[in-house]
């Protein structure tokens, strides 16, 4: 019994950085802003938090400035990918790389390590992760609703799957994908704050390990709808958890390595995208990655 | 009383006039027919004046006042509206949904008020055929019902002068007839429409006014009462067009294609219920029918792109799935629908596209002998009298006719061609393009080679096939000859729209 | 059939590099010490020059790989995966195929590798071609699993328990590419040579002019025609993305064959992703790739002394710069301004 809600504990604990990825993801794709930086912004929001916690010793002005350099980031990456007329994975490609170059070069200089922060203090840490968890559910329930009934969501969808119908009645759809994109930033941002402030103490070099892409991957299961794609989460973060509950363990009188071990989540993604019937991808926005003019 | 002034506009591209010095005044209540061929600046115009386009000279006046556009934010909230040629609808949104879009009716958090939107819109309804089902999804409309909606959109924003551009373009001559019994219900409520097109026979039926443009000028302008066709012809083309060569009297040969029972299974989209056709050596045979009704799909069986039971033969050859190349080697030339996509390569060189398909035939030992294709393809061209301005210019900035006769070119120049299929070949093409088209096509058929004619314009499948197959939702819906004297206009739009009825 | 240009890729570096040193600024180092140790590091001595080159190597071909898969419209960021598991093939053939004759036996190995990578890139094609995956996610995804798979190789089968650091046993004498008795500078140099002596043939008359290389390109850019015209465009796909695994899955060779004659855990070391960069700013043509590699390898090379030879400063700035390229080669087309007229 204690053994599985150790495990449950552990999928939902798993699941935070997921959700909150997979819904920042859900907001610019829809709006039609194809975003493979999901770790780029993962990585910077937890950086920027942790730094700041560390400099303040305040968890919350690291909250603060880790949805900020989430937003930032969203901003930045949705300006280039939006005016420069790129191709969105290009550029999501680029995002990713920079961040990954900024964060260790910038450590050097402020705390004289390569890569990660100082290790936080207790008191300098969020308090527990259910608060997040809570706030991912409650955000994918806001989704669900907001796609459905508000302007902001109808405008979104329109942006994703017709941009000229927005453009034509004198609303810029690249505005739409703009404000998507800082919007997107600041939800994923919650994600990387779990990571270093919540979950770690402090930051790590690459502490996302991958988790960007994987909640892009339960995205696209998930069809870009908000249940959906929240399940898809929890899906993944089981074969996470099962992971971790699996290393060090042996089969009989064999352990199993741990390398293999690891690749668990990334085979049952690989394994679920397999299930996943052919076809035209009916569900994916309409003019997501198309470049607008105007 | 003049409701819309142009004042000397100009609009350029570069060193290209696309409007030069236009002047005109339309006056409010009627329906102004706006006429041109392709690229004499028709649709330019219409967007300079819904503030899409800004002009480089010039003066709009509306209603009066002098207007300068910031975008066409402006020219909707001074009472404009446009439907544009290629809708621009959501088609995952409801129909309301897309009423809605970029002028909401909200309640309390941002919420999106669908009732009263409804309510509003049905209050300012001219006519009860404009009423559709809120809540059905676009996608799941027919192309004439889409166009409604464009329309409602205006409505409900109170446009008091509405643009169609091209609107009839995809329309049967049913929904032709009832789209311009909507459109006058709409001059009588007091409303000035400007309807751009290229269809002369709509113009006379319905219209109130012409104005002509020819290469970014004024051709000519005036009242449709007292106006003859002629008159209007010169106008926009800037002289008579020559008639069409005449027709060989022949028999027509062995049978080269043949459809039988072909049924498709697909979940999106139309599905063929069991077409049938056959077209024999040195006959152009016409499929007439609404865009959507199973022409893509009867080309991608024909192909082996697509798959389908039933039997299709191409030269005797039974086509399987898969298996383009054998078709197209047994001699098969392909005008596609979409010529952007489906025919070209937009960013390659014109010396690329012209031999595309045939690169083996310049590769020795897998390496392509530059000079020889160079050679040929240029050959082709001339003698199809594209004009290029260089053979490395991309594709992309060639006109759309001379970007279709280079497709005629390498399609009917490579190989012998016993079987030419041609879907939409003169859309977006000029009057003179057409011409050499046309006649292109009746001189193969008279040379024996099989033509099968896709077209949704059915003055051009009267003037050129030797049978007519209506096809409605992916059935045969009735055949038509030209000998015989069965082949005329109304019975063929009766059989496209209803289905099967003799 | 268009000609080479070097302006958008040159005027794309320098603002990278401009962008870059802006940020040295803002930390409060000196950019003209970076950029002389940069250039110092790089191009300073004979030796540092063939490090460059060392660097370089892996670059040309993840470079090409990426290169090749952007040709057919694809985007294969799957080359840093392929290289893992190319690298893990090439060393497993080293030490187990110890009694093969040394001219069967590195030939053998760069098959392997090849296959390896080829492997790789053959699951992402069935993904994109029976599941319409975006090749993009399974790309990444094989990267993990790459590496699981050759830390099991790593680690457990292959492992030298006489090191503590996690790698293989010493391939054999005979499957290495390069010889001891030569300057051990020259090694690299050598490798850049043998294995590239290919591109010298691909360069010779564009690469346009292949009649597959064309129907890779056909079918990347205008698909719909191509299949109209009876290419098949599944199998062109398949073998873009096998290609592209393949060339990837070399990369580690002057690693592996010429220099370490090991392979350890993350020895890759980003090369894939750098390819990235490369390709992207190499352009239409194998020349062009080849420089831009060239050019990353000697920024890597350059960038290592940074660590050392300034305070506020780390190696990781290379990533920086090279990230700044890559957007500014991406967005440039905003320079351009091209929009057909349709």
């Amino acid at each position: 019994m204690e053994f599985v809600t150790a495990f449950i504990e552990s999928i939902l604990r798993l699941s935070i950085p997921l959700l909150f990825a997979a819904y920042g993801g859900l907001i610019s794709e829809r709006s039609g802003l194809a975003n493979v930086a999901l770790e780029g912004k993962l990585l910077i929001s937890a950086f920027a938090g942790a730094a700041v916690a560390a400099a303040t010793q305040n968890p919350w002005l690291g909250l603060a400035a880790g949805v900020g350099a989430g937003a930032a980031g969203g901003w930045l990456f949705g300006a280039l990918a939006l005016y420069s007329r790129a191709d969105h994975i290009v550029i999501g490609t680029a995002f990713n790389m920079l961040v990954a170059g900024l964060i260790p070069t910038v450590t050097r200089s402020w705390f004289g390590v390569t890569g990660s922060t100082p290790q936080l203090e207790r008191s300098a840490r969020l308090p527990s992760d259910i608060g997040f968890f809570v706030l991912a559910i409650v955000i994918g329930g806001l989704l669900y609703w907001a796609l459905r009934e508000t302007r902001w969501g109808l405008r979104l969808k329109a942006a994703g799957d017709e941009p000229e119908a927005l453009r034509v009645q004198g609303v810029s759809a690249r505005g739409v994908r703009l404000w998507a994109s800082v919007l997107a930033g600041a939800v994923v941002a919650f994600g990387g704050i779990d990571l270093s402030l919540c979950q770690g103490s402090g930051y790590i070099r690459d502490m996302a390990g991958g988790r960007g892409f994987i909640a892009l991957a339960a995205l696209i299961f998930g069809g870009w709808r908000p249940v959906q794609t929240g399940l898809a989460c929890l899906l993944f973060a089981a074969a996470d958890a099962a992971q971790m509950l699996l290393q060090g363990k042996s089969v009989f009188d064999w352990v199993i390595p741990n390398s293999i071990v690891q690749i668990v989540p990334y085979i049952a993604t690989l394994m679920v995208l397999a299930l996943r019937r052919a076809g035209p991808a009916a569900s994916a926005p309409r003019a997501i990655n198309r470049p607008l003019y105007k | 009383m003049a409701v819309v002034r142009f004042e000397a506009i100009s609009q350029k591209f570069g060193e290209f006039f696309a409007l030069n010095d236009v002047s005109a005044s339309f006056e409010s209540a009627k329906i102004h027919a706006v006429l041109g061929e392709n690229g004499a600046g028709k649709s330019t115009l219409m967007k300079v004046l819904f503030g899409l386009q800004k002009p480089t000279a010039g003066r709009i006046e509306v209603e009066g006042i002098d207007r300068k556009w910031k975008g066409p934010a402006d020219a909707i909230a001074a009472g404009l509206g446009m439907v544009q040629q290629h809708f621009t609808l959501v088609p995952t949104l409801s129909v309301i949904d897309n009423i809605m879009l970029g002028a909401e009716s909200l309640s309390s958090f941002g919420r999106l008020d669908r009732n009263a939107a409804i309510i509003a819109l049905e209050k300012k309804l001219p006519s009860e055929s404009l009423r559709l089902d809120w809540h059905k999804l676009v996608s799941e409309l027919s192309v004439g019902e889409q166009q409604r909606v464009e329309i409602l959109k205006l409505i409900a924003r109170d446009a008091k002068i509405m643009v169609l551009d091209e609107p009839t373009a995809v329309l049967t001559p049913s929904e032709i007839e009832e789209l311009f019994h909507i459109l006058q219900r709409l001059r009588d409520s007091g409303r000035t429409i400007f309807v751009i097109t290229h269809k002369l026979a709509e113009v006379f039926s319905f219209c109130d006014t012409w104005l002509a443009l020819r290469a970014g000028r004024v051709g000519g302008t005036g009242l449709i009462e007292g106006t003859a066709l002629n008159q209007v012809v010169r106008a926009m083309v800037g002289s008579d067009v020559p008639p069409l060569r005449e027709r060989a009297v022949r028999d027509p040969g062995e049978v080269f294609l043949k459809v039988c029972d072909v049924r498709t299974d697909d979940t999106y989209g139309v599905n063929l219920r069991g077409f049938n056709i056959e077209v024999r050596a040195g006959e152009v045979v016409g499929v007439a029918g609404v865009d959507g009704s199973g022409q893509s799909e009867l080309v991608d069986c024909i192909l082996g792109l697509r798959t389908f039971s039933g039997d299709v033969s191409v030269g005797g050859r039974p086509v399987r799935l898969g298996e383009t190349r054998e078709v197209r080697d047994t001699g098969v030339a392909l005008i596609s629908e979409d010529r952007h996509h489906q025919s070209l390569w937009l960013d390659e060189s014109v010396e690329m596209n012209a031999g595309l398909g045939f690169e083996t035939s310049f590769a020795n030992r897998g390496w392509l002998n530059v000079a020889a294709w160079s050679q040929t393809v240029t050959g082709w061209l001339a003698s199809f009298d594209v004009r290029i301005p260089t053979m490395q210019t991309p594709v992309a900035k060639l006109s759309g006719g001379n970007q279709q006769k280079l497709i005629f070119a390498r399609e009917l120049s490579g190989r012998k061609t016993p079987l030419i299929i041609c879907h939409q070949p003169t859309r977006g093409v000029d009057l003179a393009a057409i011409h050499s088209i046309h006649s292109e096509l009746i001189e193969r058929r008279d040379q024996g080679a099989a033509v099968l004619l896709i077209s949704s314009e059915l003055d051009e499948l009267l003037a050129l096939s030797d049978r007519i197959v209506a096809i409605s939702d992916g059935v045969a819906a009735g055949e038509f000859e030209r000998l015989s004297g069965t082949m005329n206009r109304e019975a063929i739009g009766r059989a496209m729209t209803c289905g099967a009825t003799t | 059939m268009k000609r080479l240009s070097l302006f958008a890729p040159l005027i794309s570096v320098f603002i990278g590099l401009a962008l870059s040193l802006l940020l040295v600024v803002a930390l409060g180092e000196s950019p003209i010490l970076v950029m002389k140790v940069l250039a110092n590091g790089a191009v300073g001595s004979a030796t540092s020059f063939g490090y460059s080159l060392f660097y370089a190597t892996p670059l040309i071909f993840t470079g090409l790989s990426v290169w090749w898969s952007l040709r057919a419209g694809l985007f294969n960021i799957g080359a840093e995966g392929q290289m893992t598991v190319g690298g893990a093939a090439m060393a497993v053939v080293g030490i187990v195929l110890s009694s093969l004759p040394s001219w069967l036996a590195w030939p053998l190995a760069l098959l392997a590798g090849f296959g390896a990578g080829a492997v790789w890139g053959y699951i992402v094609a069935w993904f994109k071609i029976r599941r319409g995956t975006h090749e993009l996610l399974t790309s990444i995804l094989l990267n993990f699993v790459s590496y699981g798979v050759a830390g099991v190789l790593f680690l457990h089968v292959f492992r030298n328990p006489s090191v503590q650091t996690p790698e293989t046993l010493e391939v054999r004498e005979r499957v290495l590419v390069a010889r001891d008795e030569r300057d051990w500078w020259l090694k690299p140099v050598e490798c850049v040579f043998r294995f590239c002596s290919a591109l010298r043939i691909r360069g010779r008359r564009g690469d346009a002019e292949i009649g597959f290389g064309l129907r890779t390109r056909w079918v990347g850019s205008a698909p719909e025609f191509a299949r109209r015209t009876g290419v098949a465009t599944s199998r062109q796909t398949m073998m873009a993305l096998v290609i592209s695994g393949g060339l990837a899955g070399l990369a580690g060779a002057s690693m592996i064959l010429g220099y370490a004659h090991k392979a350890r855990e993350g020895f890759s070391s980003g090369a894939g992703f750098v390819g990235i960069a490369v390709a992207l700013l190499g352009g239409r043509r194998a020349i062009g790739v080849l420089l831009a590699a060239l050019l990353f390898g000697a920024l890597q090379k350059g960038a290592l002394d940074l660590d050392l030879d300034t305070e506020k400063i780390s190696r990781d700035l290379a990533v920086v710069i090279q990230a700044l390229v890559v957007i500014a080669v991406a967005t440039k087309s905003w320079l351009e301004a091209k929009r057909w007229n349709s």
